[in-house]
């Protein structure tokens, strides 16, 4: 293997994260909002407003599916002129997380009802969540839709065009990620936004994304994992 | 080399055919394709279930009134496995070709042939022998000596459908730029250490997880040239025969004997520097540290109906690991190459590879439809990690300088563009020869154009090092360093640019950029 030098020199760690990581920012993003989600989760608990669970929604899709777009955002820096490369990733962010926005508007009010007037606790959202995962994994759609998720465009090099490409990639790959982890996410919501049961949702995200599971045993997982925060739901009533 | 070391030995097969066209390996070679091809398709020793590990598509079978395919968890598990544009296109391969050269020399022993029967390989490469790029005669007899019919031509009764030119031996069906090999063979490592897919992607191919849907090939890719090259010569661009798509290349004999001279290749090129290793340090993958020894395990089917998992790390030996074979012949063909790794010593170091930059693309997609087609586009200064590269030489094209020809797609036509650039506007044969950059070979295009359960439909992207061109253009005062225009000319069977071949479905290009490293 080769190291990696710039200019015939070796380069700076601050240099070399932006030249081979310039998606660092966007984990910084990821980060602080998995603080803010742990922060603000014995607020939210069960007196979620429409807005409320917009809000936490939208941290939820970035602390979860964002850290999941290191290719499609190296892939754009990388098709990019290096002086709008990171305009680049922000445009893809921005289709990206535009079509989960949208899914969040219709979301959000959904399932307010059932956890705002406490008919449904969040272990038992959970178990849903994790189920309806399970038959998604086991339906044909789902292998189709991982591929949407690998999806590249053409980027055009510069000017209001390239603004364009960039949001239009980051929103196709938007639409087969979501397609792709609705159920988790749905379960994430009908608990209530449970730090705990996000990191479960994001292990199996990334499990799906980086390692292409036999699906049959990643659907026992989310079954196992179903059943688990039943059995919760249960001792907890 | 350690051939001494080794129980089998694979040899090739144009040297095997000038002691006679039927010498014993072809001829047991013939009868056992026979033997397996009348095997079912279920049985994992058959002909059918061997091909369909490299990739299946019922629409495409030309087999599939002939019995049934194995069960959905069967064909999930063990079929349309083949990794392309990936490093791991090398060790699956050579995976691949060891169990089914157990199972071949299982059945040959069956038959009453030899117990050391190895698989011999096509070196269309040879500049020793003038026959090499024809098809070696033992794959264009109707019959074998005894008069039945030949295996290697027609399996089952059904003919073996290749380009016309290579059923009848024609050597310009392959042009000598398909089996030039002095690209792969002088380069200095396997991949590069990030997931980049520009640029130089190594002897090996881009670092990638598994892939089955090949996207990404460098010039210097084995892969690229002469491997796809080989297949879209011998299936035809325009007879979409068997080894044109990955569905079906493996149905015909003649993929195994290519396929054993990529993996001789790889011998090759490991041999020739100490410095030539393959990869030992894990590479960030999108998000994912990837070791390309012993991160991805590949499953198979041995002689014996038993599924077996092995890593690359298993085969990164041939003589001394489980197939224990080796070649007749691994020597480095290129003196060139040769002589500079031998005045540098085996103690090289491998050299550094510089991060790549985008100076410049097309703004609009190009469709080729069987004319010369040309994009313009401008083109800057770098600004990023070559800026100082090019700032401090003192040489104008210093530093590397890539053509990268992105997203290609196509339904059908699997029709060779050569790509020039800055070409005069009524050029010469000579304007021709000196303004090349290289080719575009579009084994497996229609696949990747495909969204599929397989493949995301991104088409193929190809990263060409124009780095000598532009020194030359810039010698000559033809280079402008503002703007560059590409040409995209269709290739007659002859390997010659012509201006105009029959009307295809579109060839559609995403883009064309340039990139300085």
């Amino acid at each position: 293997m080769i190291e990696e030098v710039s200019g015939g020199q070796e380069i700076g760690a601050l240099q070399r994260l932006n030249e081979r990581f310039p998606e660092y920012w966007m984990l910084g993003l990821s980060m602080c909002a998995w603080m803010a989600l742990a922060l603000t989760e014995r607020e939210h608990g069960h007196n979620a407003s429409h807005s409320g669970n917009l809000w936490r929604w939208m941290l939820m899709v970035v602390a979860m599916m964002v850290p999941l777009q290191i290719q499609g955002v190296r892939l754009t820096a990388e098709r990019s002129l290096w002086s709008r490369r990171h305009r680049g990733i922000l445009g893809f962010l921005v289709g990206y997380l535009g079509v989960w926005i949208l899914l969040g508007l219709v979301t959000s009010h959904l399932v307010v009802f059932p956890i705002g007037s406490n008919t449904l606790n969040w272990a038992t959202g959970a178990a849903i969540g994790f189920l309806v995962e399970a038959v998604w994994l086991l339906s044909p759609g789902k292998r189709l839709a991982m591929h949407i998720c690998n999806k590249t465009l053409a980027l055009s090099p510069c000017g209001w065009r390239a603004n364009r490409d960039c949001i239009s990639y980051g929103s196709v790959v938007g639409y087969g990620c979501m397609l792709n982890c609705w159920p988790l996410m749905l379960g994430c919501l009908l608990s209530g936004h449970s730090v705990v049961v996000m990191l479960f949702g994001y292990g199996l995200a990334w499990v799906d994304r980086h390692e292409m599971p036999n699906q049959r045993v990643y659907a026992l997982v989310a079954v196992v994992l179903s059943a688990g925060f039943g059995a919760l739901s249960l001792v907890n009533k | 080399m350690g051939a001494s070391m080794a129980t089998f030995i694979r040899k090739d097969a144009w040297k095997l055919s000038a002691i006679s066209t039927w010498e014993p390996t072809l001829l047991w070679y013939a009868k056992a394709v026979g033997e397996m091809s009348g095997r079912p398709a279920k049985d994992p020793t058959s002909w059918r279930f061997q091909a369909g590990v490299h990739g299946y598509n019922k629409t495409t079978d030309p087999f599939v009134k002939s019995g049934p395919i194995p069960s959905a968890s069967e064909v999930s598990k063990f079929w349309s496995k083949c990794q392309h544009g990936s490093w791991f296109f090398l060790p699956w391969h050579r995976l691949y070709l060891g169990f089914f050269e157990e199972i071949v020399r299982a059945a040959i022993v069956k038959l009453g042939g030899p117990k050391d029967w190895a698989l011999p390989y096509w070196n269309y490469s040879d500049t020793s022998n003038p026959n090499a790029r024809a098809l070696p005669p033992a794959f264009r007899q109707k019959n074998l000596p005894d008069g039945s019919p030949n295996p290697l031509y027609a399996i089952q009764g059904i003919g073996i459908l290749r380009a016309p030119g290579i059923v009848t031996g024609t050597l310009s069906v392959i042009p000598p730029q398909d089996v030039d090999l002095s690209h792969c063979l002088s380069e200095t490592f396997f991949s590069p250490n990030t997931d980049t897919t520009v640029g130089d992607l190594g002897f090996g191919g881009p670092a990638t997880g598994l892939n089955h849907d090949g996207q990404f090939f460098g010039q210097k890719s084995v892969e690229n040239v002469p491997h796809n090259a080989i297949h879209v010569d011998v299936g035809g661009e325009t007879t979409n025969g068997w080894m044109l798509n990955p569905d079906t290349a493996a149905l015909d004999p003649i993929f195994w004997l290519h396929h054993a001279n990529i993996d001789r290749l790889w011998s090759v090129w490991n041999r020739t520097a100490n410095s030539n290793t393959d990869p030992t340090v894990p590479v960030n993958v999108g998000g994912k540290k990837i070791s390309w020894e012993t991160s991805i395990k590949f499953m198979f089917r041995d002689l014996s109906a038993h599924a077996v998992t092995m890593k690359p790390i298993d085969v990164k030996e041939t003589a001394t690991t489980r197939f224990q074979y080796d070649y007749d012949d691994a020597i480095q063909p290129i003196a060139a190459v040769a002589a500079r790794r031998a005045a540098t010593g085996q103690g090289e170091i491998m050299k550094s590879q510089p991060r790549s930059e985008m100076i410049g693309a097309s703004r609009t997609k190009i469709a080729l439809t069987g004319s010369a087609q040309t994009a313009s586009f401008t083109i800057a200064q770098p600004s990023g990690p070559a800026k100082a590269r090019v700032e401090g030489a003192k040489a104008p094209s210093s530093g590397k300088v890539y053509l990268v020809i992105e997203n290609v797609k196509s339904k059908e036509s699997h029709a060779t563009y050569g790509v020039y650039v800055d070409l005069p506007a009524k050029p010469s044969a000579s304007d021709y020869e000196q303004h090349y950059a290289g080719a575009m070979h579009l084994f497996g295009v229609r696949h990747a154009s495909k969204r599929s359960k397989q493949h995301a439909g991104n088409g193929l992207t190809f990263s060409l090092d124009i780095t000598n061109l532009v020194g030359i253009l810039v010698a000559k005062k033809q280079w402008d360093d503002k703007n560059v225009r590409v040409s995209f000319v269709p290739r007659g069977s002859s390997g010659e640019a012509i201006n105009a071949i029959a009307k295809h479905d579109p060839i559609q290009i995403g883009r064309v950029s340039v990139y300085r490293a």
